[in-house]
C-alpha cells in the first residue's frame, strides 16, 4: 500500500487584484490529500476546477463564511466560499496540482500551482485493535481513534454455497457532519443478501453503526472481499473546540477504508453426495401435502411440496417429482419466502404443481426426495416426504380430443414403437419378374391394330357399297332423259312402218321407265298415282303435273279404251310425250 | 420335341434359382450381409430379376451399411412392383437416412403413390382392352344402332381418351428420363464436365437424380425438387 508520509505544503500565493482572492492549501494529507481552495472578497465567483490527472478528484463540497466589519465608519462585507477536495494519488512521485481559477467582472483570478509528492511507505499506518470481542475471526479497519471502520466475517472457511455474514462496522467517538457515504467492498464470486436492520449501539464509547450482508460464494477458490469505503464529513480537529467552528459548519472530509479481508471456499466433498443432489446447500426440512384428497377424475389437484430451512432459498433446484402416468403433470408454479431474522437467510421455497388423476380408485402420489448438503453436521442429507393417498372418484368422461392435445404424455395403450428398422426380406420364391415393356412389342402393337384395322375395312366396305349404288343411280337418272328420247324415236319409226299395235303400251312404258329412272326405281310397277306423288315431290309447276297425269291418263284409257286407234292420233301422241318429258327435263325432274 | 426341351430348361432353371435364393436368404439371415449380397447379385446375373430379389439385395446393402445402393435396389423393386407395401417402407425408411431434409406433403405423396400405382404394362394392358372393346362397340353399331351401345361408345371413348393421354406420359416419361441414384458417398457436382473445375454443390448418397446428357465419363444430372444442374462423374451413380 501506498502511504503519503509528507507532502509538500506550499500556501497558494494570491494573485491579488481589487477584492477577490483565491487561495489553494493542503489541510491534510494522510492516504489522500485534503486540498482546500478559499475564495474570498466583496464577491464570490464560482470556482473552475482544472483538469488534476494524476490524482482522483473527489468533490467534498464548500462552506461559506460571511465577515462584516466596520472599521472608521466604513463598513465592508467581505465572504469567503471554501471549496474542499480529496484527492487520492494514483501512485508514487511528485506532481504539480494546476492553478484554480475564478472569473469575475471580466477578470480572472488563479490560485498559485501546487506541489505534491507522494511516497510510498507504510509507516503512517494507524492500526486500531479496538474490535469488539466475539466470533469475529477476521478483522480490518482503518481510520484514526475517533473514527474507524472495520470488515469482518464470520467466518473464513466455507463450502461452497455455505452463507457467510459479513459486518461492516462504523465506530465513531466524535459528531459527523452530515450522512456519510457508504461504498460496500467489492465482493466479486458471491451471491449477496443485504441483511437489514442496520443495526446501533454504544460500546467501549463508541457509537457503533453495522450494516450486516450475507455471502453465498458460487464456486471452490480463494477469495478477498474488497476494501469498504466511508467517506465521512467530521468537524475540523483543530477548531473542534471552538464554538463557532462548529456552529458554522465548517468541516473536513476524512475517507476511511476497511482491510480486504481473504475468505477460503471449499469444495463439496464427493463422498457420500447423493445421485439428485443438485448443489443445495444449508438446513432443510421438506413437507409435501395436497388441497384435497377426494377428488374426482379429471379434477385438479394442488400438490404443493414446501423446503424450508436456513441457507440460500433462491436457489434451490426443484424436487423431482415421479408421478405416475395415472396423473396428468402440469408445469410447476414457485413461489419464495425470504427471512432475515436474526440476520441469518432463512425462509422456503414453495412448489406448486397441479396433477389430474385419470382413473378413479385409490393413487398414491408418492412421496418427494430431495438431498442437499448440511454445511452444519457436513454432510450430506436426503428429504423425504410421506406419499399421500387420494381417493379418485370416477367425474365425468374426458373427450378424446383434449386427450390427443397433449402429447407431452405417453399413450399407456396402443403399439408402443422402441426403434425403427427395415422390414424383413422376402422369402416366397413367387417372384414377380420384369418384364420388358409391352409397348414395344410387335405382338401389342399388331393385337391393337386388328381390330383398328377391321373396324376401318367395314367403314370402307360399306363406303364403297353406298358410293357404287349411288353412282348407278345417278348413271340412269341422268341417262334417263336420252333413253326416253331413244326408245320415243324408235316409237316413231314403227309408227312409220304400220307397226301401231304395241305403241301405247311402249309409250306408257317409255314414260313410266323415265319417271322410274329418275328416282332410281323400276318404271314398270309406277302407277299414275306414284308418278303423281313423284312428280308433286321434284316438280314446281302445277300445270305442268296435271298436264303430264291428264298425258298418262289419256295414253291409258286409249290402250285399253273401246275406241279406234289410226296412225295420225298415235304419231300426235308421240309428239306430245315427247314434249312433255322435254318439259319435264327441263322443269328439274 | 423342341418344345418339350426347352419347358424342361425353364423348369431346371426355376429349380436352380429357388436353392439359390433360399441359400442368399439364410447369408441374410446369419448375418453375412457381404455374402448376401454377392449371392442375389449372382441370382440377377442368372437372369432372375424379379422384384424379390432386388428388394432382398436392398436389404443386404442397407444391413451392410451402403445406403445407396440399397436405395437402388428398392427403386428397380419398387419398378416391377408398385404396389409392394414392404418395398415401399423400406424405400421410405432408408430414404429418411439420406443426409437432406426433405420436405414432402401428403398430397403430392399420395399423387405420386397413384401416379405409379399400376405398372408401364399393366396399363399398356388395360389401355389395349378398352381399345379392342370400344372398336368393338363401334363395328357393332354399324350394323345396329340401339341405346345401350351408345352408352357403351360413350363411356369406353372418354375412359379410353384418359388412358390414353396418362400412358403416353408415362411412355414418354419411361423413354426420356433416365434416373439414376447417387451411390458414392457425398458426391461433388461441378459446373463443367472438367477435372479442375470447382464443385457448385454436393450430392448426398442415395439421392434420386436425372441424367440429362452424358459426356466421356461424365454425366450431366438434374435434381428434381432442388431444381439444380450439375456434372458428376459417371461411376458416382447407377441407374434404376
Amino acid at each position: 500500500m501506498k502511504k503519503l508520509i509528507l507532502t509538500i505544503m506550499l500556501l497558494g500565493g494570491l494573485l491579488a487584484a481589487d477584492d477577490v482572492n483565491i487561495t489553494a492549501s493542503i489541510v491534510e494529507s494522510s492516504d489522500q490529500i485534503v486540498l482546500e481552495v478559499k475564495v474570498s472578497g466583496s464577491a464570490t465567483p464560482a470556482l473552475k476546477v482544472p483538469q488534476i490527472n494524476d490524482f482522483e478528484v473527489t468533490n467534498g463540497g464548500q462552506s461559506r463564511q460571511s465577515n462584516f466589519s466596520i472599521i472608521n465608519g466604513q463598513m465592508s462585507s467581505t465572504a469567503t466560499v471554501v471549496h474542499t477536495f480529496i484527492l487520492t494519488p494514483k501512485g508514487p512521485g511528485k506532481f504539480t496540482i494546476p492553478s484554480f481559477t475564478a472569473e469575475h467582472k471580466g477578470k480572472i483570478y488563479k490560485s498559485q500551482p501546487l506541489q505534491v509528492e507522494v511516497v510510498s511507505g507504510g509507516t503512517a499506518q494507524q492500526k486500531r485493535g479496538r474490535a469488539p470481542a466475539g466470533t469475529v475471526t477476521a478483522t480490518a479497519n482503518t481510520g484514526n481513534e475517533n473514527l474507524y471502520v472495520q470488515v469482518t466475517v464470520n467466518k473464513n472457511k466455507v463450502y461452497v454455497n455455505e452463507p457467510v455474514v459479513q459486518t461492516f462496522g462504523f465506530y465513531r467517538r466524535i459528531n459527523l457532519m452530515g450522512q456519510p457515504q457508504y461504498i460496500p467492498a467489492d465482493s466479486t464470486g458471491f451471491w449477496k443478501e443485504e441483511l437489514t436492520p442496520q443495526l446501533t449501539y454504544q460500546s467501549n464509547g463508541y457509537e457503533v453503526t453495522e450494516l450486516k450482508t450475507a455471502l453465498f460464494p458460487s464456486s471452490p477458490g480463494e477469495y478477498t472481499i474488497g476494501k469498504a469505503t466511508l467517506n465521512c464529513n467530521v468537524p475540523d480537529r483543530g477548531s473542534s473546540d471552538d464554538f463557532f467552528g462548529s456552529f458554522f459548519g465548517r468541516g473536513k472530509n476524512v475517507r476511511l477504508e476497511s482491510k480486504p479481508v481473504n475468505i477460503t471456499v471449499m469444495p463439496l466433498p464427493s463422498e457420500g453426495k447423493p445421485q439428485d443432489f443438485s448443489g443445495t446447500v444449508g438446513r432443510f426440512t421438506l413437507s409435501a401435502s395436497v388441497d384435497k384428497r377426494d377428488v374426482k377424475t379429471n379434477d385438479a389437484v394442488n400438490l404443493t411440496v414446501t423446503i424450508t430451512g436456513l441457507g440460500n432459498i433462491k436457489t434451490i433446484t426443484e424436487p423431482k417429482l415421479n408421478i405416475s402416468d395415472e396423473f396428468k403433470k402440469y408445469e410447476t408454479v414457485t413461489d419464495t419466502k425470504i427471512n432475515k431474522e436474526n440476520y441469518e437467510v432463512r425462509g422456503s421455497k414453495i412448489f406448486k404443481t397441479v396433477l389430474v388423476p385419470r382413473k378413479a380408485g385409490k393413487l398414491t402420489v408418492p412421496g418427494v426426495s430431495y438431498s442437499y448438503f448440511d454445511y452444519i453436521d457436513k454432510k450430506y442429507k436426503t428429504l423425504t416426504s410421506v406419499p399421500i393417498q387420494l381417493n379418485v372418484a370416477q367425474g365425468p368422461k374426458e373427450e378424446t380430443g383434449n386427450y390427443a392435445s397433449l402429447p407431452s404424455l405417453p399413450s399407456a395403450e396402443g403399439v408402443k414403437v422402441f426403434g425403427s428398422d427395415i422390414r424383413h426380406i422376402k422369402q416366397s420364391d413367387n417372384f414377380t419378374y420384369a418384364k420388358r415393356p409391352f409397348y414395344k412389342s410387335p405382338f401389342y402393337i399388331i393385337i391393337n391394330l386388328l381390330p383398328l384395322l377391321a373396324w376401318l375395312f367395314i367403314l370402307f366396305y360399306l363406303k364403297v357399297q353406298k358410293s357404287k349404288q349411288a353412282n348407278a343411280a345417278y348413271f340412269k337418272s341422268s341417262r334417263a332423259y336420252g333413253a326416253a328420247l331413244k326408245n320415243i324415236k324408235i316409237l316413231g319409226k314403227n309408227l312409220k312402218k304400220g307397226k301401231e299395235g304395241e305403241t301405247l303400251g311402249k309409250l306408257e312404258q317409255v314414260f313410266a321407265e323415265f319417271i322410274g329412272h329418275k328416282i332410281s326405281r323400276q318404271g314398270a310397277g309406277l302407277s299414275v298415282e306414284d308418278i303423281k306423288c313423284v312428280l308433286a315431290e321434284k316438280v314446281k309447276e302445277q300445270k305442268l303435273i296435271d298436264a303430264a297425269v291428264e298425258l298418262v291418263e289419256k295414253i291409258h284409257f286409249l290402250r285399253f279404251g273401246p275406241s279406234g286407234k289410226n296412225t295420225a292420233d298415235l304419231v300426235k301422241l308421240v309428239e306430245e310425250v315427247k314434249e312433255l318429258i322435254s318439259k319435264l327435263e327441263k322443269a328439274g325432274l | 420335341m423342341k418344345k418339350i426341351l426347352s419347358l424342361l430348361l425353364i423348369l431346371s432353371f426355376r429349380v436352380f434359382a429357388d436353392t439359390a435364393f433360399d441359400g442368399a436368404n439364410k447369408l441374410y439371415e446369419s448375418g453375412k450381409y457381404a455374402e448376401a449380397e454377392n449371392a442375389y447379385l449372382s441370382l440377377l446375373k442368372s437372369g432372375n430379376k424379379s422384384a424379390e430379389v432386388y428388394y432382398n439385395l436392398g436389404n443386404s446393402y442397407f444391413k451392410d451399411k451402403k445406403l445407396g445402393l440399397a436405395i437402388l435396389n428398392y427403386e428397380k423393386a419398387l419398378e416391377i412392383a408398385p404396389r409392394d407395401v414392404d418395398i415401399k417402407y423400406n424405400l421410405d425408411f432408408s430414404g429418411s437416412f439420406i443426409k437432406e431434409t426433405v420436405i414432402k406433403d401428403t398430397a403430392s405423396k399420395v399423387l405420386n403413390t397413384l401416379y405409379y400405382y399400376l405398372t408401364l404394362n399393366e396399363l399398356c394392358v388395360i389401355l389395349s382392352v378398352c381399345f379392342i372393346l370400344l372398336l368393338g362397340v363401334l363395328i357393332y353399331r354399324i350394323y345396329r344402332k340401339d341405346e345401350l351401345s351408345y352408352w357403351l361408345r360413350f363411356s369406353l371413348s372418354i375412359l379410353f381418351g384418359i388412358l390414353f393421354i396418362f400412358s403416353a406420359v408415362r411412355i414418354f416419361e419411361n423413354e426420356n428420363t433416365k434416373a439414376a441414384i447417387v451411390i458414392t458417398a457425398s458426391v461433388e457436382a461441378k459446373a463443367a464436365p472438367i477435372e479442375n473445375n470447382p464443385a457448385s454443390f454436393t450430392i448426398p448418397e442415395g439421392k434420386k437424380v436425372y441424367i440429362l446428357n452424358t459426356r466421356r465419363d461424365w454425366v450431366e444430372i438434374l435434381l428434381k425438387s432442388e431444381n439444380m444442374k450439375g456434372w458428376i462423374k459417371k461411376d458416382t451413380i447407377a441407374e434404376i
